[in-house]
């Protein structure tokens, strides 16, 4: 893999909620790097901050608004600088969302069609105008031009849902998402996403609601997007398993924070953070699908501990643990830690 | 074929709300205390008159059978005799039911139009200005009386700005036009009787503007709510993160309507607050409808008339309730009907 | 909701344990905090005090007893001596209005009460008993629902003879059936929950399961429902005063107030603005303090 320039770039990211009872820091200074064509997963158990670094990519955080700190770059330009305008120009067309929960993620008042059909024609109405793309468009039925592309794109449509291998798209253009089953729905909101050919895919746990089966499919139809079409993705999970099989790198988020990053083999065979440890050991002993918990509970974000965020957890805990901030430093090659006893800031 | 099964069911329900309505009616001639022949005789009649009445209406035999003399005169459509009027009480119902739709239809259109528009802009400008002002326009429309608000429409647009005529249902230089449906705005529209329309119009929209104020309130709270409801799903930020659509789409398409559908659902109610304020302002504004007829039989003890808007007016309600679910089955897929 | 703020949520839990000093528990300051932090709930509350202050000592306070006519000045506006001006028998608006104060917040309150007096051991009985009885009540219940309430008050006002205490159990018959169904659809949902199960396994009397579970875990969404409802009696007796149904002359209830007053639009406005005027302070007043009520103990909207 070429290693030029990367394509997405999160810097020292920080994303907090202002909430009754206080300030909630839930992203604490995260960095991210994606490279043309790469699968990176973005692990973590659920409330570890993995899916508002994703929103805030996107800036779609909208309730409750949250504040953002940091840069995260984008072929050059700090996406957190964007107008609103520019970043909508660039929602589904250069960066697009597949969300966690194919249930809830389209709308059941329009049928399956309508829905991508809409997508399909923004993406072309972008794609064709030089200067501000006019949402007028999207209605325009009144014009011989607005109709014949409303044609084409409602062609597409069935077009797009054979590619992500949906069953029977003539009829299923039109039925409303809840006729739909899970995978089906996942394969529509992939389909979605694709509208506008963006070359970063944002996958927020789109598998967790799918049985194994049918999770497997839609792996195998995100690999592919990623090898055909050049498609980099960032993937969102909380399943080991799944990433392993998935990604090419690894980075795993605790409250809040990167704790370790590596290539997805070396974090594996040779984790270098004692959750990322416990993690592994959880899923390994995992008997099927199902969760199996890491003793102790999440912190509460409000008040975060002292020092290192999991010393209350980690089976190896020292005094400076609980004490001191650790950096993220190297530990190997392209592998980084946040445990200042594996990187030897302390002891 | 479902739909009109769902139809079929619902006016079937008319039925047991028909016999509730005439059941409580009854109630309120016979059970509570006072003298029912006196109620419907009215205080100047003769005693002897009261006999023959009394007998007339079978009032000498047991209660039971009264009932179901009464329910027979009832199905029969004979809701007896208006004491202020002299005329029985479904003539004069049938000449005061139009003026009564006419500006009840007018009062929730704009009602629900208005509150529409406020309601979605309170969402989408969600703790900004505008919000803070359509919600406390909002609460004030529910909190001021229909009656006081007319008398201020009168005083200010009315009399001190002569805007609009005060009161009536059409200018006394011009004829009513001819009458078709009752609702002089269609009638005068269909016979081209331009006059007429001009004239009714302006006529209706200062009562029309003061009853549809708390439906206004109404409608621009549900929709506020379902509006911030359907902004906060997964399915309206994907239509943006994965789809990529503009805003305006996301919400003025797409959101909407799932706001509309809850607000649909829920508008039936607002027009009970439409048949009661039309009370207080066909009162003020001197409109020939069912509320003035109500009033002029309330204040002068005459209880036939009484009955018969009540059981109107508790029709009309349960309809506009089967119309609006109606309405709410056909617009949501997601209800099997 | 979303996954974000129920992430929010899961992670803001922690600290409603730990949090626990002074008179209060967390839930209550969180209420009261909640209560407190939208303006308009507390204007709401501000103004439902001023009444009430009002209601107690305005007429002791009043310049003029609500009945003393100045034959010499009638029809006068606004002026030093007569502040809100003097209607057609020279009477003193100031004063009348002073004097409708107490009224008018009794007539709010007590159509209420006495609809939930009816209202929840309808509910109740409904709700517990289930079967014939249950679909009895609630038959009877959607019955009256389906009149308009105006019209239905109007007419049982008309039956009853009109008066301000007709009017008032006019209005509690309009009003009982929504605390029915209110108390009937939390005494189904109650029902189930374990602690109620459990009474019922160990054997306690119907009553006790009624009065001492039921009942107490009610008693927010009663208080709730009513606050709300004060406004709507409010204006619906106001209404009634209006149209000669309640309150008769003459008494300085401001809804008969305004409607007497009006013979002498548009040149005497003030005989009916300012009592016009106070019934839509008092109405938003509770409206006010009703939503932010609401609010501060509706669980669905706590937490956002």
């Amino acid at each position: 893999m070429t290693r030029s320039s990367p394509l997405l770039e999160v810097k020292n990211l920080h994303v907090r909620f202002e909430t009754l009872r206080g300030v909630l820091q839930a992203v604490n200074g995260v960095d991210l790097t994606i490279f043309p064509g790469q699968i990176v997963g973005l692990i973590g158990e659920s409330g570890s901050g993995k899916s508002v670094t994703a929103k805030s990519i996107l800036n779609v955080l909208s309730t409750p608004p949250g504040i953002t700190d940091g840069e995260i770059w984008y072929r050059g330009r700090n996406l957190l600088e964007l107008s609103a305008k520019e970043m909508s120009r660039l929602r589904g067309q250069s960066i697009a969302m597949v969300s966690q929960d194919p249930m809830s993620s389209l709308n059941p008042v329009f049928t399956v069609g309508e829905q991508l059909r809409d997508a399909l024609l923004w993406a072309d109405i972008v794609q064709n105008t030089t200067g501000e793309p006019s949402a007028f468009n999207l209605i325009n039925r009144f014009t011989s031009a607005g109709r014949r592309r409303f044609r084409q794109a409602a062609a597409q449509v069935v077009e797009d849902l054979r590619q992500v291998e949906l069953p029977a798209p003539h009829q299923q253009v039109k039925n409303y998402p809840q006729q739909l089953s899970g995978g089906m729905r996942q394969r529509v909101l992939t389909a979605m996403a694709c509208a506008g050919e963006p070359d970063l895919i944002i996958a927020d746990e789109p598998t967790t609601a799918l049985d194994v089966t049918i999770q497997a499919q839609i792996l195998m139809l995100l690999r592919e997007l990623a090898q055909t079409r050049g498609v980099s993705i960032l993937y969102i999970s909380h399943d080991l398993g799944v990433v392993a099989q998935l990604c090419d790198r690894v980075a795993v988020m605790y409250a809040g924070e990167i704790v370790e990053e590596a290539d997805v083999r070396d974090i594996f065979e040779n984790p270098q953070h004692p959750y990322t440890e416990a993690l592994i050991r959880a899923t390994t002993m995992a008997s099927e699908d199902d969760l199996v918990e890491i003793p102790g509970e999440v912190p509460n974000m409000l008040a975060p501990p002292k020092g290192c965020h999991f010393w209350p957890r980690c089976p190896k805990m020292v005094e400076q643990c609980a004490n001191e901030k650790p950096r993220l430093a190297p530990v190997g090659q392209d592998h980084e830690s946040k445990c200042g006893r594996v990187h030897g800031e302390w002891i | 074929m479902r739909i009109l099964r769902f139809l079929i069911k619902r006016l079937l329900y008319l039925i047991p709300i028909m016999i509730g309505l005439i059941t409580i009616t009854f109630f309120l001639m016979n059970v509570i205390p006072g003298n029912p022949v006196r109620l419907a005789i009215g205080p100047q009649a003769s005693m002897e008159t009261e006999e023959r009445v009394r007998r007339e209406f079978g009032l000498d035999r047991p209660i039971w059978q009264q009932y179901i003399l009464y329910f027979e005169r009832m199905l029969r459509g004979d809701l007896g005799n208006s004491l202020v009027t002299r005329r029985p009480v479904v003539d004069d119902l049938q000449r005061r039911i139009p003026a009564s739709v006419e500006l009840a239809i007018a009062g929730m259109f704009i009602g629900v139009a208005g509150g529409l528009v406020l309601g979605v802009l309170s969402a989408v400008h969600r703790d900004k200005l505008i919000d803070h002002a359509s919600r406390i326009a909002a609460i004030s429309g529910v909190s001021v009386p229909a009656f006081f608000l007319s008398l201020l429409a009168q005083l200010i647009l009315g009399s001190a700005l002569s805007l609009f005529p005060i009161t009536g249902r059409i200018s006394f230089e011009i004829d009513s036009p001819t009458a078709i449906t009752g609702l002089y705005l269609f009638d005068s529209l269909i016979t081209g009787n331009l006059a007429a329309l001009r004239s009714s119009a302006h006529h209706l929209i200062l009562p029309a503007f003061t009853l549809s104020i708390p439906i206004l309130a109404l409608t621009a709270r549900l929709t506020r709510s379902g509006m911030l409801d359907v902004l906060s799903q997964d399915y309206v930020m994907n239509a943006r993160a994965a789809a990529g659509l503009p805003e305006r789409i996301a919400i003025y398409k797409y959101a909407l309507k799932n706001a509309l559908i809850a607000t649909v659902s829920q508008i039936g109610l607002g027009f009970g607050a439409i048949l009661s304020g039309s009370v207080l302002v066909e009162t003020v504004f001197d409109w020939p409808g069912l509320g003035l007829y109500t009033v002029t039989a309330a204040i002068n003890q005459d209880i036939q008339p009484i009955v018969g808007t009540t059981i109107v007016a508790g029709l009309m309600f349960v309809i506009i309730n089967i119309l609006t679910d109606l309405t709410y089955r056909v617009l949501d897929p997601r209800i099997e009907v | 909701m979303d996954g974000q703020s129920q992430n929010i949520k899961t992670l803001a839990n922690g600290e409603s344990q730990s949090a626990g000093t002074g008179f209060l528990s967390s839930d209550q300051r969180d209420i009261l905090r909640i209560f407190l932090r939208n303006r308009l709930s507390v204007l709401g509350l501000g103004i439902v005090i001023f009444w009430l202050v009002v209601a107690i000592i305005g007429p002791a306070l009043a310049p003029l007893p609500p009945q003393e006519m100045d034959i010499m000045n009638r029809r006068s506006p606004p002026n030093a001596a007569h502040p809100l001006g003097t209607d057609w028998l020279g009477r003193d608006v100031f004063s009348r209005v002073l004097h409708g104060t107490p009224i008018t917040l009794l007539i709010g309150i007590v159509p209420i009460a006495l609809a939930i007096l009816i209202g929840v051991p309808t509910g109740a009985i409904a709700g517990y008993s289930g079967g014939r009885v249950e679909s009895l009540i609630m038959r009877t219940a959607d019955i009256f629902l389906s009149v308009p309430a105006l019209v239905l008050a109007i007419a049982v006002t008309a039956a009853l003879g009109p008066s301000l205490l007709n009017a008032m159990i006019a209005v509690s018959v309009v009003w009982w059936p929504w605390y029915t169904r209110l108390i009937h659809s939390q005494t189904l949902s109650l029902s189930k929950r374990v602690f109620v199960e459990a009474a019922i396994g160990l054997g306690a009397s119907h009553r006790s399961i009624i009065v001492r579970h039921l009942l107490p875990n009610m008693a927010s969404s009663i208080f709730v429902r009513g606050s709300l409802d004060l406004g709507f009696a409010v204006l619906t007796m106001a209404g009634l005063g209006f149209i000669g149904m309640g309150a008769q002359a003459p008494s300085p209830e401001w809804g008969l107030a305004v409607s007497l007053g009006r013979r002498f639009m548009p040149e005497f406005w003030w005989i009916s603005v300012f009592p016009g005027l106070a019934i839509f302070s008092v109405v938003l007043g509770f409206n006010l303090l009703g939503d932010g009520i609401r609010d501060a103990l509706d669980p669905e909207i706590r937490g956002r």
